[in-house]
């Protein structure tokens, strides 16, 4: 069976496709034997003044675009998103319903909850990916629970909708506010039709696919127990869960804590991106396909961007650099020594390339820090055709009036926080006044409803 | 340092944006940097690409840097609404747009669902303004796709909507280099 697409542009300049088999991913050089093969069929020793170079060497096919996806790789995770979180009793955030988009900007006050939901999706991750206990740093720990209520008691819902699977993830913690400890008093990952895992009072309950009771397993209330099941053929519903939860980044870029040596490839991007190099290193060497795409589009909005480096320092250690070519001198520049805004674009853009086509769900704080006027706009712009195409979705937190003005329209959700306390969720263009206005000037008024 | 605006695009809605920019990506290299200035929301989008026009001709006139303007016909059409742009110049003080300008005005009548329904096969009259719209905005590729291939072949599907053909010469006389 054919697994493997080879793109690549054509002498005439037309975009071509070929499948190919391999049990691995191919290399630059198959896939050059494979577009040799296709092209020239027959015998391939070729006059050379007739077909040109009858042997292309692999900077040649790479001068075509060449570019090696599995197939329904690149869809990969398209359909898969989060469609409602239901949050109460954590810090700010009471009874609060927030729902998705492809793409959703979440703007308000200080204070009102944007960072907070960052704070859960992070928290959820950590926890669903066994790297964290209950009451671990930044998870819910005892500080977490709303400080104006007395309940000890808190809720998480996750709705998510996994190529057309709708499920829903529940998680109660309980918390014993004297003493700040904190445990998971339930668990549960259910579909509409029945449950697919539940736990509770030191139990938990595996379910098949089809719902019916499979295993059941003591676990421990400090961690997630559904964290802790292994992939088998009958509890793919819940295994996709998981995989989809690995997926999400929760990130707010602080540039100038990006460590430039990277010592380990790291799959996972660590809040605030120190580790940016590690994840780039991992990430360009998964997919070595997707940096081409990823420097041409550093190339459009950082003038003289060549490329980027990672050069051997030492046993395993690579320093990451980046490479300027201005006026026809090529230079190189430690990540460190770069400013604080080139390093915050080439990791945004990092973050829409290297992830596309993979089932990534982007969650960013304050994106627009560190960037140029003249920066912001082209990588939403980028951003939005990547949403629901190469990124199933993204939600990002922000004051600034460029991203207000371009995504609030469609997009914008305002949080803001009524009397009672309770954090409330509009529709930007319905929750402000000033029709005509721009919406960062309604904002900037303070005209909310 | 970052790259200048290339192109700047003025527009009612999402919808509009999103067609031009890929239609623009396509049919013109080197648009990636471009500038994209949006009604704030629903209601009076007509009047927001109204009142921004004369500025924005006039700072093409000072860079150089093309504009590409999407205004809806509605039910006044092509010519009302070129006349309604240039009197909005006359009333800023700046002249209307000249032969020379590098500025493409697309009048979509009714609106750009007209123009997608109408990409899509199906036979359309530009007096009616109930066409379907798209679930998602960036559903528009195919019909960017169908549109650059006619413009590369020099000719629209017959019959075709008035306004398009409009946009269409708009696009070879003031666009296309």
């Amino acid at each position: 069976m054919k697994n493997w697409e080879i793109h690549y542009t054509t002498k005439t300049g037309g975009e071509q496709v070929l499948a190919m088999e391999s049990q691995e991913r191919p290399t630059e050089e198959m896939a050059a034997m494979h577009i040799r093969n296709a092209e020239m069929p027959g015998p391939h020793v070729i006059p050379t003044t007739e077909r040109g170079d009858p042997n292309p060497t692999v900077t040649q096919l790479r001068k075509k675009g060449i570019k090696i996806t599995r197939i329904g790789e690149a869809r990969s995770g398209q359909h898969s998103s989060i469609k409602r979180l239901y949050v109460d009793n954590y810090k700010c955030l009471v009874n609060f319903e927030l729902p998705l988009q492809e793409l959703t900007l979440l703007v308000g006050p200080n204070g009102v909850g944007k960072t907070c939901v960052l704070s859960v999706m992070f928290a959820l991750r950590r926890l669903l990916l066994n790297r964290a206990k209950i009451t671990g740093s930044r998870i819910f720990n005892g500080w977490t629970p709303t400080r104006w209520q007395t309940r000890s008691i808190q809720v998480f819902e996750l709705d998510v909708e996994l190529e057309s699977d709708a499920l829903r993830y529940r998680l109660e913690v309980q918390h014993d506010r004297p003493s700040r400890r904190a445990e998971i008093r339930s668990e549960q990952l259910t579909t509409n039709e029945g449950p697919l895992f539940k736990y509770q009072s030191g139990e938990a309950q595996l379910y098949r696919d089809d719902h019916s009771e499979g295993q059941r397993f003591p676990a421990e209330p400090s961690e997630s127990a559904l964290a802790r099941v292994p992939p088998r053929p009958d509890n793919t519903r819940l295994t996709r869960f998981l995989e989809f939860m690995r997926k999400v980044i929760v990130c707010g870029l602080y540039p100038a804590g990006f460590r430039a040596e990277s010592r380990a490839e790291d799959a996972e991007l660590n809040r605030q991106a120190s580790n940016f190099a590690d994840w780039y290193r991992h990430m360009s060497q998964e997919r070595q396909d997707l940096v081409s795409d990823l420097t041409g589009a550093l190339r459009e909005v950082l003038e003289g961007f060549k490329g980027i480096r990672m050069e051997k320092v030492g046993a395993g250690t690579r320093a990451m650099s980046v490479v300027f070519d201005e006026h026809g001198v090529e230079y190189q520049l430690r990540l460190r020594t770069v400013s604080d805004g080139q390093r915050a674009l080439i990791a945004l853009y990092s973050l829409l390339h290297l992830t596309a086509g993979q089932g990534y769900t982007l969650f960013l704080d304050e994106p627009d820090n560190y960037l140029a006027l003249a920066e912001i706009q082209p990588w939403l712009i980028a951003l939005a055709d990547a949403c629901g195409d190469t990124i199933p979705q993204a939600v990002l937190c922000s004051h600034h009036p460029e991203l207000i003005d371009y995504l609030g329209p469609d997009r914008g959700l305002l949080l803001q926080r009524e009397a009672s306390g309770v954090t409330v969720v509009k529709p930007l263009t319905e929750a402000t006044l000033g029709e005509g206005l721009k919406l960062s000037e309604r904002i900037a008024r303070g005209w909310q409803r | 340092m970052s790259r200048r605006v290339r192109l700047v695009l003025l527009c009612e809605d999402v919808q509009q944006e999103t067609f031009a920019r890929r239609f623009l990506k396509r049919a013109i290299t080197q648009v990636e940097i471009l500038r994209v200035e949006r009604a704030p929301g629903k209601g009076a989008a007509e009047q927001f690409v109204r009142e921004r026009f004369p500025p924005e001709l006039r700072a093409h006139r000072s860079s150089r840097i093309p504009l590409v303007v999407l205004i809806d016909g509605d039910k006044r059409g092509v010519l009302h609404r070129l006349a309604a742009l240039d009197q909005a110049c006359r009333s800023a003080d700046v002249p209307p747009r000249r032969d020379g300008d590098r500025v493409l005005i697309a009048v979509p009548t009714w609106n750009i669902e007209t123009w997608l329904a109408y990409l899509n096969g199906a036979a359309v009259d530009e007096g009616k303004k109930d066409y379907p719209r798209l679930d998602r905005p960036r559903d528009c590729q195919r019909h960017v796709d169908c549109l650059y291939d006619m413009c590369r072949q020099r000719a629209l599907r017959q019959p075709s909507p008035p306004s398009l053909d409009a946009a269409c010469d708009e696009y070879r006389s003031r666009l296309k280099q």
